[in-house]
C-alpha cells in the first residue's frame, strides 16, 4: 500500500482552501493508499476548520482509506487531542459515530449531524454565547444556520452534515458542511447551466428547487434580504466553483475551483 | 382560537414540514373562528423556511385569503417579525398584525 505524507497549511480556516481540497481530490480517486496527516506546520484550527477536517474523516471513512495524524504543534491541546481521535479511526474499524463527533469548548461549537436536524446545537449556541456576542447577531447565525441546515438535509441528500460555529476577535465564523449530492449536481437535474459557477447562482434565485411535491426553492432567498445592512458575508463551495455573497452589498462573485469538492461546504461570517 | 407554537411544535418550529403542518392549522381554524392567535413565547423562530410555509403560503390554499386575514401574532421576536414582514412582502401578501409587543 502505497504511503502519502499530506502537510497541512498554517492555518487551517474558511478561506484559502486549495491544498485541503486537493487532499479530498486525492482520497477521492486513489486506490490503496494510506495517508499520514502531517500536522507540524499547523498553528491555527478555527472553528471552520475542525468542521473540515470532520468531513475528511468522513471522506476517509467513505473511500475506507486509512490514516493517522501526527506532529501537532497546537497550542490548543483540546483540539490536538480531538483531531487526534477523530481522524486515526478513519478508515478502520470502531469509527467515532457522525453524531458523537463534538467539539465544544469556550469558543468554538462543532458537532456532526446524522439523519435530522440539530435544533439543539443552536440552542446551546446561544446558551454559550450569550454572554459574548448580542442578541441580534445570535438571531442572524440561527437564522442562516437553520436556512443551511435545511438545505444540507434536503437538497444534499447525504444523511450527515457538520455544523460550526465559533467566535474570534472580531467576527463571528459558522456554517454547515456536508459530503453529499453538490448543490450543482441536484440543480442539473432540472435546470440547465452553462457551468457549476451558474448553477450556484442559479440556486438563489426565487422558487427554484428540486422538490416537486413542496415547492420552495433553496429557501435562501428570503434569508439575505434581511441580511442587507449586516457587514459578513457567505462562501458556498460545491463542485467545480465557489460562490462569495457579501450581505451588505448584496454583491455575488462566483470563481472556479482549482481542486473540484463533492459535497458542499456553506461557511459564514458576521463582523461584530 | 389560540395556537401556542412552543407546544404545538416543540420539536420542530423551523423546517418546511412543520411550516406547512401550521398553515393546515390555520386553514383549519379559519373554518370556524374568527380571529387565529399564534402565540410566539419563549421563541426565536430565525427560519424564512417555517414562515414562507405557514404564513407566505396561506394565500395558495382554498379560502387563504380569508385565513391569512384572521391570524394575529402575539409574542414575537423583533427580528422574527421582520422576517415574517419581509416574506410577506416577496410574496405580495398582507403581514399579519401584531397583538402585543415582546
Amino acid at each position: 500500500m502505497k504511503e502519502i505524507n499530506f502537510k497541512f497549511p498554517e492555518s487551517i480556516d474558511d478561506g484559502r482552501l486549495d491544498s485541503i481540497l486537493s487532499l479530498f481530490s486525492s482520497i477521492r480517486s486513489s486506490q490503496s493508499v494510506k495517508y499520514a496527516l502531517n500536522f507540524e506546520r499547523t498553528q491555527n484550527i478555527s472553528a471552520a476548520g475542525i468542521a473540515i477536517l470532520m468531513c475528511l474523516s468522513d471522506s476517509l471513512r467513505e473511500h475506507q482509506t486509512p490514516a493517522w495524524p501526527h506532529s501537532f504543534q497546537l497550542k490548543n491541546t483540546p483540539t490536538s487531542d480531538f483531531l487526534r481521535s477523530t481522524l486515526s479511526n478513519s478508515g478502520l474499524q470502531n469509527l467515532v459515530p457522525i453524531r458523537d463527533m463534538r467539539f465544544f469548548d469556550k469558543n468554538y461549537l462543532v458537532q456532526g449531524v446524522e439523519d435530522s436536524i440539530a435544533p439543539q446545537f443552536l440552542d446551546e449556541v446561544e446558551r454559550n454565547f450569550k454572554d459574548q456576542v448580542s442578541e441580534d447577531d445570535l438571531w442572524y447565525a440561527r437564522l442562516i444556520l437553520n436556512e443551511l441546515m435545511q438545505n444540507a438535509k434536503d437538497h444534499s441528500t447525504s444523511e450527515r452534515f457538520y455544523i460550526y460555529f465559533g467566535k474570534e476577535s472580531d467576527h463571528l465564523q459558522f456554517g454547515v458542511c456536508d459530503m453529499g449530492v453538490s448543490i450543482p449536481a441536484k440543480i442539473e437535474q432540472k435546470y440547465v447551466a452553462s457551468d457549476d459557477m451558474e448553477y450556484l447562482k442559479k440556486s438563489l434565485e426565487l422558487h427554484v428547487g428540486t422538490r416537486r411535491t413542496r415547492k420552495g426553492g433553496l429557501g435562501l432567498n428570503h434569508m439575505f434580504k434581511i441580511l442587507q445592512k449586516q457587514k459578513g458575508r457567505l462562501v458556498i463551495i460545491s463542485r467545480d466553483a465557489q460562490m462569495r455573497i457579501y450581505f451588505q452589498r448584496g454583491q455575488t462573485k462566483a470563481d472556479r475551483l482549482k481542486e473540484k469538492l463533492y459535497g458542499t461546504w456553506c461557511m459564514a461570517r458576521l463582523h461584530i | 382560537m389560540k395556537i401556542n407554537i412552543l407546544e404545538k411544535f416543540a420539536q420542530d418550529y423551523t423546517t418546511r414540514p412543520a411550516g406547512e403542518k401550521l398553515r393546515k392549522m390555520i386553514i383549519k381554524a379559519a373554518e370556524n373562528d374568527k380571529k387565529i392567535e399564534l402565540d410566539f413565547s419563549g421563541l426565536k423562530i430565525a427560519s424564512a423556511s417555517f414562515f414562507d410555509e405557514s404564513i407566505g403560503k396561506l394565500p395558495d390554499e382554498p379560502k387563504g385569503h380569508d385565513a391569512l386575514k384572521k391570524v394575529v401574532v402575539f409574542h414575537i421576536h423583533k427580528l422574527d417579525y421582520s422576517l415574517l414582514e419581509q416574506i410577506c412582502q416577496t410574496r405580495d401578501v398582507e403581514t399579519p398584525a401584531q397583538g402585543q409587543k415582546k
